[in-house]
C-alpha cells in the first residue's frame, strides 16, 4: 500500500488569515545541484526580503536565511527526479512565517523521510539532534535530517509534512511546512 | 595551511589552533573532509589541547555542523582537549553548537 501521510501543522483546519506578504519560487532541482551556491543565494534573498518585518533584522536575517538553505538543499538534494519542478514559498502573517516547499520523491526516500518526521514529531529535539549526530557518525548518510532537527531545537519551528502519491507515476509529492514565530527572533537580538 | 574560497577560509595558526571563517554550505558532510582534513590531524596529535575558533562563520549547513560534530566526536574517541570559539552574537552558533557539549564534557565552548 503506498504512503499517503500529512502531519503536523497540514492537520490544521485552515483559519483563512491572508498572508500580509508572500513570495513563490520555482526551482529545476538539477540547476541548483550544478551550481550549488544558489541554494545561499536564494536563502540570503528571501531572508533578506523577509526580515524587514523583524523587530531586530539582523537576527531574523541570520535565522530565517539558515532554515530557508535548509529546506531547499533538503528538497534539491531529496527530489528523485532532478527535473521536476522544486516549489518554494515564503509568506508573513505577522506573528509567524511560514517556508513551504514541495518536491518529488522516490518510495524509499518518502519511507525515510516519513519516519524521520514521525520521530521529528514526536521525540524530544534536543534528544533527537544528539542520538542522530552519533548516528551519521557511524553511518555516512547524507539524509540526517539534521537541519531540521535542530531548526526545532534552537527556534521551537512547527513542522507539518504532507507525503502523497504523484498521480501517473510511482513517486511521491513532498510537501513541507515551517512555521517559525516572530519572537522566537526577536527573543535571540542582542 | 590556509585554505582559501571565495565563500570561506580555514587557517591553521599553529599545531594547536584553526581559524575558519565565512559561510560554509557545502554540498554533504563528505565534502567538508578533505577541508577539515588537518583539523582532525591537529586533534588527534595535540597533546595540550586543539582551538577551532569559528567565531567568524556567518553561516553554516547541518552538513558542516555534523563535520563539526565529527571533530568533537574524534577530540572525544582520543580523550583529547578541544576548544571552539564561538560569537554569540550568531543565533546558530549560540544555540546550536552549546548543544554539542553534552556529546563530550573535555570539549570548552566559549566565546
Amino acid at each position: 500500500m503506498r504512503l499517503n501521510s500529512v502531519y503536523g501543522i497540514y492537520q490544521e483546519k485552515d483559519n483563512g488569515k491572508p498572508a500580509l506578504s508572500e513570495l513563490g519560487l520555482r526551482f529545476v532541482p538539477l540547476d541548483l545541484i550544478a551550481h550549488w551556491r544558489r541554494c545561499g543565494i536564494t536563502a540570503d534573498f528571501l531572508a533578506e526580503f523577509l526580515a524587514y518585518n523583524f523587530l531586530n533584522q539582523k537576527t531574523a536575517m541570520s535565522v530565517v536565511s539558515t532554515l530557508l538553505n535548509e529546506l531547499l538543499e533538503n528538497a534539491v538534494k531529496f527530489s528523485a527526479d532532478k527535473h521536476k519542478r522544486v516549489n518554494l514559498t515564503v509568506c508573513h502573517y505577522g506573528d509567524t512565517i511560514t517556508v513551504e516547499t514541495t518536491n518529488s520523491a522516490d518510495e524509499k526516500q518518502a519511507q525515510h523521510f516519513d519516519t524521520l518526521v514521525q520521530r521529528l514529531l514526536s521525540v524530544d529535539a534536543e534528544t533527537l539532534f544528539l542520538n542522530q549526530i552519533e548516528h551519521t557518525a557511524e553511518n555516512d548518510t547524507d539524509a540526517s535530517g539534521l537541519g531540521l532537527i535542530s531548526m526545532k531545537k534552537d527556534f521551537n519551528v512547527e513542522y507539518g509534512v504532507k507525503i502523497v502519491p504523484d498521480t501517473g507515476s510511482d513517486d511521491y509529492v513532498v510537501s513541507v511546512k515551517v512555521r517559525l514565530k516572530s519572537e522566537e527572533v526577536d527573543q535571540n537580538g542582542n | 595551511m590556509e585554505i582559501k574560497t571565495e565563500d570561506y577560509s580555514i587557517e591553521s595558526v599553529d599545531n594547536t589552533k584553526s581559524v575558519i571563517a565565512g559561510i560554509l554550505r557545502l554540498t554533504s558532510p563528505a565534502a567538508y573532509e578533505k577541508d577539515f582534513e588537518h583539523i582532525q590531524k591537529g586533534i588527534t596529535d595535540s597533546s595540550t589541547g586543539y582551538t577551532v575558533d569559528i567565531a567568524n562563520v556567518n553561516f553554516m549547513n547541518s552538513s558542516g555542523i555534523t563535520a563539526l560534530s565529527r571533530l568533537v566526536l574524534l577530540a572525544r574517541q582520543g580523550n583529547k582537549s578541544l576548544t571552539l570559539v564561538i560569537n554569540e552574537s550568531i543565533p546558530w552558533q549560540k544555540k546550536t553548537i552549546s548543544s554539542l557539549k553534552k556529546l563530550y564534557e573535555k570539549l570548552e565552548i566559549r566565546s
